[in-house]
């Protein structure tokens, strides 16, 4: 099994890669992040985080069409490959195994809605 | 969605520049969809924005990475160019050296003017958190009189803002009228000083090597001296000893501090506590220090503290000065706040404490340098361009073989570059040719620069030379990149090398236009000079010599003079008349009322005989009027008309009050000119007080003038051994009074002839090409039969009109220039006489047909079958 370490923020791009399906592109990506965190996400992060991800080869991507919006330049559309799948299937299970790990106690009487 | 709105372009090409084209379609089209969505939200805030993430995204993985071999490609280039820079060089002798030499003769002026800059803009550097030391200015504002601001205020002002004025760290008030003898046993020194108050060394950091800077200066009778000072008066340890001065005062030493820097605006060789002035005072009934209209001889500087802003200060001291002002009846005193590197170079106002130089003055001379230079840059620029069609062939080739227009820009753009740096290296030897005479300019400029040259320069010289080639070769650069490489090789002889030909002739036109303008100057300021050395001021300055005394006793030196036999006549005199100084009261006549201002000189009974003074009416005073208890008067006619005492013949034996002392008309002067040409004829009076004298007047025998000076010299030592005698023929004194005429003439001539000989070498340059360029044609004009005039006249028919063109556009310009700079000062200008614009255009003329005549000749000279055989 190959292991690639992913960060939190990386975590998060590639997860909103595959929720966007054929629709991730950097500012949809942002804005899908940005819709979850309360962090004021930038674009040059998730750029700079892509740009990495993609020399990892988690995932990859091609230009689409020319749109009118952009001045005329074409988006460059990411979708998550095979490593990528697998290192976010990874960091879920590590997470899982560690969250199985904690009694029920701890968090007795708390719930994410009221925090 | 608008899309009417696009961000900044230069931000996106910046963002093309530095970004891997890899990457760059991507991100500017993410950055332009965030921009319209930023508009959406912020409106015009998007453009910055989009800028400062253009910025943002400057990161390892989006620059383009500059690989190795491009590296050492573009370096391979760079020494390309310059190597073909040096050929061209060489291959061009006439044409480099015509360059090369202008360039360096105008650059070195340019450096020299960089290296004012850079000393002026380190004056009063030294001092510490200078950036809030300020100096109270005041202006003396008079319906009558006019203003006059200065750089002076009062004590009053001083101690109230002491008081009342939040804000201010330390305040100190000095005194300017410390003059007189420091003696130390048989040591005597004359100096010029300063009464300070106590923190002088808190506001000023002036390092004090010996004594404690808070208390030095506060006690009575208590004196700082400088260590060249301490060097003369004492050989042992000077702290704690009594120094005298002026043979009725006792100072006690209590410090000793460095010499005040070349560069401090303030300058002196001892400082006394103001305190002494003070306790001096205090005898007196409403003492005259205390005045608030006492602010011709004091000076107020203080540093605020840091979060005190100007403003607030101002306020404060406007508050006190409206109060104060209530006591005064004709005029009123403003004030106001100076900031410390502001002072020198600064505005002009009268009554500095130390050497001045105003702005004003600098972006003259700023200016003229760069007439100059542009001057210079022209010949480059010009000379270039008629070389081009030469260079069109290798450019042709260049293109061919790929060169890209930006490389063909570059290469001439480091062509021209490296004209300038090699013109720097020469430049420096012309600097330090220049340097003294600069120098030596006015006698003010070597106390303010040394012009040292040191390595902190180098970097500006450089930049200097860089900016130099940038302008020079600009304009060719571009159009020699633009040249179309089909038509260059397909036939030079066919390229008509762009409409540079117009543009050539703006740049002749514009250069000669600029030496008349400089030449016709020069001529009019040397008559204006000439003018008012020469004019007649009604009495007669020649052979007389003025001895400043000093404060010796004027009987024993006249009567000491009178035996050399060189000396004819001897009288005194308060003041020397019609070199700008001046002595005032106020006078009144019947009307107890009615006072106006009087200038006034006091002398003796010789002195109208001896400087021949014609008198309208009236006699000369006698030799014990000044005894008597109404003393004699004699005034002129424009104090006859202030006061309408009628005719000089009615005025006689009228009774006037001066300075509050009543006084007798014994004549009428006729038309004396007791002031400078500058201003006109004011009320002016002649007093007879001999006790009152300053000066000495000696009527010399012209044929003995040879050995006058150390015969005067040896009969002074006798006398004061102290002082070094000051005798100076008033000739030459009034000569010093219109200085500022002689420098103006000095330095705009020696520019003059350097735009001359400019564009005289631009001219030579221009026709030399001209004429190669048309050989075949004057070959084959001369087979034809035409005659060697014929040809001159064909040929040079071009370039005289482009001088007459010059010359229209230049002598409305110079007489603007004359008008306003030089003639709208003066009372009594020279007669206007176009003397000056014809001498100047015929000089200018000459020059230009000399040059255009002489190559044109030699080429219509030249055998035709030489020309035309390889044909």
């Amino acid at each position: 099994m190959q292991d690639i370490r992913l960060g939190a923020f990386e975590e998060m791009v590639l997860l909103s890669i595959a929720a966007l399906l054929d629709q991730a592109y950097s500012v949809s990506i942002r804005d899908e992040i940005r819709k979850v965190s309360d962090r004021n996400v930038k674009l040059g992060m998730v750029h700079s985080v892509l740009n990495r991800l993609e020399k990892k080869g988690l995932i990859t991507s091609h230009l689409a069409e020319a749109t009118k919006k952009r001045g005329g330049r074409r988006k460059r559309y990411f979708q998550i490959t095979h490593s990528g799948k697998v290192a976010l299937l990874q960091t879920r299970n590590q997470r899982e195994q560690l969250w199985n790990t904690i009694p029920d106690f701890v968090f007795k009487g708390l719930s994410y809605d009221r925090l | 969605m608008t899309d009417f709105n696009s961000p900044p372009r230069w931000a996106t090409r910046l963002l093309k520049w530095y970004c891997r084209s890899e990457i760059f379609e991507d991100l500017a089209g993410d950055l332009e969809e965030c921009y319209h969505e930023n508009w959406e939200l912020y409106g015009k805030k998007a453009n910055l924005i989009y800028v400062i993430d253009v910025f943002k995204f400057i990161r390892f993985y989006t620059v383009k990475n500059p690989k190795m071999g491009s590296i050492i490609h573009s370096l391979r280039l760079l020494s390309n160019y310059s190597k073909t820079s040096v050929r061209n060089i060489f291959r061009n002798p006439l044409f480099s050296s015509i360059n090369i030499f202008g360039l360096a003769i105008c650059m070195s002026i340019g450096l020299l003017v960089i290296a004012f800059l850079f000393e002026l803009s380190n004056f009063d550097g030294f001092h510490e958190d200078k950036e809030n030391i300020y100096r109270v200015i005041s202006t003396y504002q008079s319906p009558r009189n006019g203003t006059l601001e200065l750089a002076t205020s009062s004590v009053l002002l001083g101690q109230k803002m002491e008081e009342q004025t939040p804000g201010i760290k330390s305040l100190v008030i000095l005194n300017r009228t410390l003059s007189g003898d420091v003696k130390k046993g048989n040591n005597a020194v004359p100096i010029r000083g300063l009464y300070a108050s106590k923190s002088f060394f808190d506001v000023l950091s002036f390092p004090l090597i010996q004594g404690n800077p808070k208390t030095a200066l506060q006690q009575p009778n208590t004196i700082v001296i400088t260590t060249t000072l301490a060097k003369k008066l004492f050989d042992d340890e000077p702290l704690g000893q009594i120094v005298e001065f002026n043979d009725d005062k006792h100072f006690e030493v209590t410090g000793i501090v460095e010499d005040p820097p070349m560069n401090s605006h303030i300058k002196f060789e001892a400082l006394v506590s103001l305190q002494t002035l003070e306790n001096e005072a205090q005898n007196e009934e409403n003492p005259r220090l205390y005045r608030w209209s006492s602010m011709w001889d004091s000076y107020v500087y203080l540093k605020k503290e840091v979060n005190t802003s100007e403003d607030q200060i101002y306020s404060s001291m406007q508050q006190i000065a409206d109060i104060e002002n209530k006591t005064l009846q004709t005029y009123t005193i403003e004030v106001g706040l100076q900031k410390l590197s502001e002072i020198l170079p600064g505005k002009n106002l009268s009554n500095q404490i130390g050497p001045a130089f105003q702005t004003s003055q600098l972006y003259f001379i700023i200016g003229l340098t760069l007439i100059i230079l542009i001057s210079a840059c022209f010949n480059y620029t010009n000379l270039s361009l008629a070389r081009s069609i030469r260079r069109a062939k290798e450019i042709g080739v260049r293109k061919v073989l790929g060169a890209k227009k930006g490389q063909i820009f570059g290469q001439f753009i480091i062509e021209a570059i490296t004209i300038a740096l090699i013109s720097l290296s020469f430049s420096l030897i012309f600097f330090y040719l220049i340097k003294p005479y600069f120098l030596s300019l006015d006698e003010s400029m070597s106390e303010l620069v040394k012009l040292n040259t040191n390595w902190n320069l180098l970097p500006y010289f450089l930049l200097f030379a860089i900016l130099i080639g940038l302008l020079a070769g600009f304009m060719p650069s571009i159009l020699m990149s633009r040249l179309q490489t089909l038509l260059v090789l397909k036939d030079t002889g066919k390229v008509k090398l762009f409409k540079q030909f117009n543009f050539r002739k703006t740049l002749i036109v514009l250069q000669f236009a600029i030496c008349i303008v400089l030449i016709i100057s020069t001529i009019g300021l040397y008559r204006q000079y000439q003018h008012a050395v020469l004019f007649d001021l009604g009495y007669q300055t020649e052979y007389v010599v003025n001895v400043d005394l000093q404060g010796n006793d004027p009987e024993i030196l006249s009567d000491a003079f009178a035996t050399l036999p060189a000396v004819k006549e001897v009288s005194n005199s308060q003041m020397i008349m019609s070199t700008g100084d001046v002595i005032s009261t106020r006078a009144k006549y019947n009307d107890p009322l009615d006072s106006a201002r009087v200038e006034f000189n006091a002398v003796d009974e010789h002195y109208l005989p001896l400087h021949n003074i014609e008198l309208a009416a009236g006699k000369n005073f006698g030799a014990r009027d000044y005894l008597k208890e109404i003393p004699s008067v004699i005034v002129n006619a424009p104090f006859l008309q202030r006061f309408n005492i009628g005719s000089p013949n009615e005025a006689i034996d009228e009774i006037i009050l001066l300075d509050g002392q009543k006084m007798q008309i014994i004549g009428v002067l006729e038309n004396l000119h007791h002031s400078t040409i500058f201003s006109p004829i004011h009320a002016f009076a002649l007093v007879h007080d001999p006790t009152a004298a300053k000066y000495l007047n000696l009527k010399i025998d012209p044929t003995q003038s040879m050995t006058l000076m150390s015969n005067l010299n040896d009969v002074w030592k006798k006398i004061d051994p102290v002082h070094t005698l000051n005798a100076e023929y008033f000739d030459d004194r009034i000569k010093s009074t219109y200085e500022e005429y002689a420098v103006m003439m000095k330095m705009v001539g020696f520019l003059a002839c350097i735009a001359i000989l400019i564009a005289a070498m631009g001219l030579l340059g221009i026709t030399i090409y001209h004429v190669e360029t048309k050989l075949r044609e004057i070959g084959i004009r001369k087979t034809f039969g035409a005659s060697e005039n014929q040809l001159v006249l064909h040929f040079s028919r071009g370039f005289l009109i482009l001088l007459f063109i010059s010359a229209i556009l230049a002598t409305p310009a110079s007489y603007y220039f004359l008008d306003s700079f030089v003639i709208s000062q003066l009372t009594y200008p020279a007669s206007k006489q176009y003397i000056e614009f014809s001498l100047g255009l015929i000089l200018i003329f000459s020059l230009g047909f000399l040059i255009i005549f002489w190559q044109i000749r030699l080429a219509a000279k030249r055998n035709p079958v030489e020309v035309l055989k390889n044909e």
